[in-house]
């Protein structure tokens, strides 16, 4: 019997063209991760990290390869579909936070429910609340990002990225913009979440970062070189057969 | 309630960025005002029926001097009197002739615009009378008693809406006229007549005996096509001119144009260049916001990546934006509107001007808002809010997410941005040069033939625009000399110090006479010469300043029993008798029965006439008032000050010499005169405004691609000048981009200068400075694309290479 991986990458090369050179930035990617892992990716620079996540999140098509989500492929999808796996399937946490000035807390968090058409205002009203409760911060909903400080900013992002109830979170260097307070906080957040059940993948370059997670996987020149499980608890490695590849 | 989720949002980009805002919504309003002006105008000018059911089934007969000169509604009474007799084909044909009759009521009088007009004619507007009966075939039988039908206005002023009025016998032209009817208020047939009388036309056995030009209009059945009215008209006035050599050139053309644009068919280039300077705005305005848009969006970009990662679609995106512009938009209609409003009322302005100073009555073809023009607003609005948010949008929307949120270029999602928006700019340089040529190109021709110097001392001379007409009781000659006589010396009188003068037109607009010249192989263009004539008192020369160049003026002697002479102007003199003195030289005029030769004794400055007048290379002749005695006559009266108005003096003047005879609309001769150019000079202001609105769009436009391309590339600048490049090579760089353009511009001027002889039919000199103007068109762009180029990238220079470096 198979289980059935939440994210299953097969064979995956993303290429990128420009007007004299193309660059292979993911190269042969065997990558299955399930219901509930905590896991992150870290490699030098330029090796392929946030593209990866690029990739899983829908943000870019792969070159070659295959990508099943949820035991459903979604290589290829027409765009409107991407879009509808986006705001439901996945949710993001980038390193900029990217919250829209122009709107309160509130409104940022709200903002990916806008995009569904099935969700009443006052259930959208409830979504959003407890998203920011998760976070703690249900006190600055009226506050426009320019009012919170950059650990406040990631956390509304963070809710965003749980309002929709997403089969993973993809954090691309959440901590990357923030101080060692404010990174403890996030950090500490993501693994509550992890604790409660949510699928977490994250690119960071910072290894006390990337030991938060229970499997770490390393890339090199678009390859992955490593990948290493750790049981919950006791922080004794237990390779899992390194890269598939 | 996600709309309203995205309009909240809009609402709050709307205020944050109310520079923007209004910036916009002020190319928007700038953009649907005019187009809602001018579609006004061409409604009113070219398509709105006539006041009266079935009028689209009504073609007004004009004649033009051959097939591609303008047509005019106007036909001597013979040659109608020819095509009445040969019509077949159309249901009616009839003509109505332009009168000015006078009302004597008690101590009043009043003169009335009049039409005397068919029967038949007048009957098929199919308007019931709002009392009383309207002509029948009895009223235009040789014999019938005289018959008036009024106007409301007409019956409410002057006989204080009398309900009696029908069968009461009035004073008309100091004959009694029975009133047999009052139209309805609104009724406004062909022109705004205060009373209709029958035509009566007696049978004309020759040319010659013409006096009267009448405006002949024809009745199309149902289903009927114009095609075999048209070759039967044809074949009419063909014969006409084919039998009378002498007085008709055989060129004569006749043409049948719709009678909803009788009077202003010939306006058509016009207003069509004003349609398509308004169509050209509103690309224009299109292409500005589409590119402000464009910029704002590349501002924006990270946040429409984010929102394409939140799970937005590229349709949730446009919608998005589509909102977003569409307050500016709405805004911009709102004010737009209001702009084509008081662009309605200043025309209105103008209208009411010249109706004034014409004593014309109703304006028949002045635009009004009407709620189609409300809509050809929103769909304007609409056509800008579309097409300038979904390129840019859609072009946004396409874009990578992953890129952007990265913060890094791989790939070439800038490139395409400015690309979109190079196209953009191109696009814009190009209509503008169009705009600016042909508007660069009419000012310039109409401002240089309105301001051509009239040669007229016009300082507080008073003139009786419409004609006096002498009835029957002054037929005789020498009454009429003794009118003229007991005139001046009651003007003199009443108003002291003033000098008095009569003239059978307007100075700048003579009448028309067929005529031969003699030269030295005798008489030429025998018969088919029509040289404009006025007929003139001793001392007009003198009073409107116009100078003796050779020979003598006018005298009392130039009487009936003496040598028939005539004075002819300096343009005429060189046209006819280049290189020679035409003192002496003779003229004969073939219509009105008077063939013998008359002596030229002197010439005269020219007056050059209003603008655009086709046979103003001719000249002028003037003849002696005591010679021809004509039965018409105007006066011109030079005030010994402007402080007092004077007119009512000189109506209790011209009324105690003969209260049948007033002076009709006395307006000052420098108001008539503006009157004359102000359907060529209203234009000027309008295609001004509209040269500096894409003048101005277009540098902004370009600045803002220009400002775009230096603030992506401020870094570069660092570079560059880190490694030792000058603020003049930095600065190359940019202007090398801006002046690729005046290269497009081209494109622009060629497309601009190919419109010109379109327009050449309706203003004559406009290819007279089509280089200079041209070559204006290159400076001006040239200037704008450099300051456009050159001002954001001082911006850019102004930073330390080591800022610039740091800059992203």
């Amino acid at each position: 019997m198979t289980t059935q991986h939440l994210i299953d990458l097969q064979g995956v090369r993303k290429i990128f063209y420009t007007d004299e050179m193309e660059t292979a930035a993911l190269d042969d990617i065997h990558l299955a991760i399930d219901p509930g892992e905590y896991v992150s990716i870290s490699g030098p620079s330029g090796c392929g990290k946030s593209t990866l996540l690029s990739v899983m999140g829908l943000l870019h098509s792969s070159t070659h390869g295959k990508y099943f989500l949820n035991g459903t492929e979604v290589t290829g999808l027409h765009s409107a579909e991407q879009a509808r796996v986006r705001n439901r399937e996945i949710g993001f946490i980038f390193q900029a936070f990217n919250l829209i000035a122009d709107m309160t807390a509130f409104q940022n968090v709200e903002l990916p429910l806008t995009y569904r058409n099935d969700l009443t205002a006052k259930q959208r009203r409830d979504r959003v609340l407890t998203a920011l409760e998760q976070v703690h911060l249900p006190e600055r909903q009226k506050h426009f990002p320019a009012q919170l400080s950059g650990g406040q900013q990631q956390r509304v992002a963070i809710a965003r990225a749980l309002v929709g109830k997403p089969n993973v979170l993809l954090a691309d260097e959440p901590t990357g913009n923030l101080d060692s307070r404010n990174a403890q906080l996030i950090m500490d957040l993501l693994s509550d979440l992890h604790e409660q059940g949510s699928t977490i993948v994250m690119v960071t370059h910072d290894p006390r970062s990337a030991e938060r997670a229970q499997r770490q996987v390393s890339l090199f020149d678009g390859r992955i070189v490593d990948d290493r499980r750790f049981s919950s608890g006791d922080g004794a490695a237990s390779y899992a057969a390194g890269a598939r590849a | 309630m996600n709309v309203w989720f995205d309009l909240q949002y809009a609402w709050r980009l709307f205020i944050k960025s109310w520079g923007y805002s209004l910036m916009c919504a002020s190319v928007v309003a700038l953009s649907v005002g005019l187009a809602v002006w001018t579609c006004a105008l061409a409604y009113s000018q070219l398509w709105k029926p006539l006041e009266f059911p079935g009028s689209e089934q009504w073609y007004s007969v004009q004649l033009s001097a051959d097939a591609t000169a303008r047509a005019r509604p106007s036909i001597d009474a013979y040659t109608y009197q020819e095509l009445l007799a040969h019509h077949r084909a159309a249901d009616h044909l009839g003509a109505f002739a332009d009168l000015a009759v006078v009302l004597s009521e008690g101590q009043a009088t009043t003169s009335l615009r009049a039409a005397a007009i068919s029967p038949r004619l007048f009957a098929a507007t199919h308007v019931a009378p709002r009392l009383g009966r309207i002509f029948d075939s009895r009223d235009d039988q040789p014999g019938a008693s005289a018959v008036a039908i009024l106007s409301f206005d007409a019956w409410q002023q002057y006989f204080a809406g009398d309900p009696a009025i029908i069968g009461r016998t009035v004073r008309i032209d100091a004959a009694p006229v029975r009133v047999i009817g009052v139209m309805p208020r609104d009724f406004l047939a062909f022109e705004d007549f205060e009373v209709w009388m029958p035509l009566h036309l007696p049978q004309l056995a020759r040319p010659a005996d013409s006096t009267m030009t009448l405006t002949p209009l024809i009745l199309l059945r149902e289903h009927q096509t114009l095609g075999p009215i048209a070759n039967e008209m044809k074949a009419a006035v063909d014969a006409v001119n084919r039998d009378h050599p002498q007085l008709f050139d055989p060129a004569r053309h006749v043409t049948l144009i719709p009678a909803f644009r009788m009077f202003t068919h010939n306006a058509a280039p016009i207003v069509t260049m004003l349609s398509l300077m308004a169509a050209a705005v509103l690309l224009l305005g299109c292409v500005n916001i589409s590119m402000v848009f464009f910029a704002r969006l590349l501002e924006r970009s990270r946040e429409l990546a984010l929102r394409t990662a939140l799970g937005a679609s590229r349709g949730r995106l446009l919608r998005q934006c589509l909102i977003e512009t569409a307050l500016v938009v709405l805004l911009g209609l709102l004010a737009g509107y209001a702009l084509a409003a008081l662009g309605i009322q200043w025309t209105h302005g103008i209208g009411a001007f010249i109706s004034r100073v014409t004593a014309s009555g109703r304006q028949a073809y002045l635009p009004t808002l009407r709620s189609v023009d409300l809509l050809w607003a929103v769909l304007s609005a609409m056509a800008i809010w579309i097409l300038s948010t979904l390129i840019p949008a859609w072009h946004f929307a396409r874009q990578d997410p992953a890129v952007i949120l990265a913060g890094s270029g791989k790939g070439a999602t800038v490139r395409d941005g400015n690309r979109s928006v190079r196209l953009l700019v191109g696009l814009q340089v190009v209509i503008s040069c169009l705009v600016l040529v042909t508007c660069g190109n009419v000012v310039v021709a109409v401002e240089r033939e309105v301001n051509k110097p009239h040669g007229l001392n016009t300082a507080q001379v008073l003139i009786s625009i419409e004609s006096t007409v002498f009835d029957a009781r002054l037929a005789d000659a020498s009454r009429r000399l003794r009118y003229w006589e007991n005139l001046t010396a009651s003007i003199e009188s009443h108003v002291p110090g003033s000098r008095v003068a009569f003239t059978t037109s307007a100075p700048t607009r003579p009448g028309k006479v067929a005529a031969s010249i003699e030269t030295r192989e005798g008489a030429t263009h025998d018969g088919r010469l029509t040289l404009p004539r006025t007929v003139v008192s001793d001392n007009y020369f003198a009073l409107l300043g116009i100078r003796l160049r050779s020979g003598r003026l006018f005298d009392s002697t130039d009487d009936s029993a003496s040598l028939p002479v005539v004075i002819i102007d300096e343009s005429m003199a060189s046209r006819f008798w280049p290189g020679e003195n035409a003192l002496g030289k003779r003229v004969r005029l073939n219509g009105s029965g008077q063939s013998s030769w008359l002596t030229v004794v002197g010439v005269v400055s020219a007056v050059p006439g209003g603008p655009y007048r086709t046979d103003a290379s001719l000249g002028t002749m003037y003849q002696p008032l005591r010679q021809v005695v004509p039965p018409d006559f105007q006066v011109l009266i030079r005030l010994p000050d402007t402080t007092t108005d004077h007119r009512v003096a000189l109506r209790a003047a011209a009324f105690a010499v003969d209260r049948d005879l007033p002076l009709h609309n006395l307006q000052t001769l420098d108001d008539y005169l503006a009157a004359v150019n102000l359907s060529y000079t209203a234009m000027v202001p309008i295609l001004i405004v509209i040269a500096l609105i894409t003048a101005l769009l277009a540098g902004s436009g370009l600045f803002g691609l220009i400002s775009r391309s230096v603030a992506q590339r401020t870094q570069e600048v660092g570079i560059r000048r880190a490694l030792g490049a000058t603020s003049w090579r930095a600065t190359s760089m940019f202007l090398r981009q801006g002046s690729l353009y005046l290269s497009v511009a081209v494109v622009g001027l060629a497309l601009g200068i190919l419109m010109m002889p379109l327009l050449s039919r309706a203003i004559t000199n406009i290819l007279d400075q089509v280089f200079p103007v041209t070559l204006g068109v290159v400076l001006l762009m040239a200037a704008l694309i450099f300051t456009a180029s050159y001002l954001p990238t001082r911006r850019a220079l102004a930073l330390d290479p080591g800022d610039a470096l740091r800059s992203e």
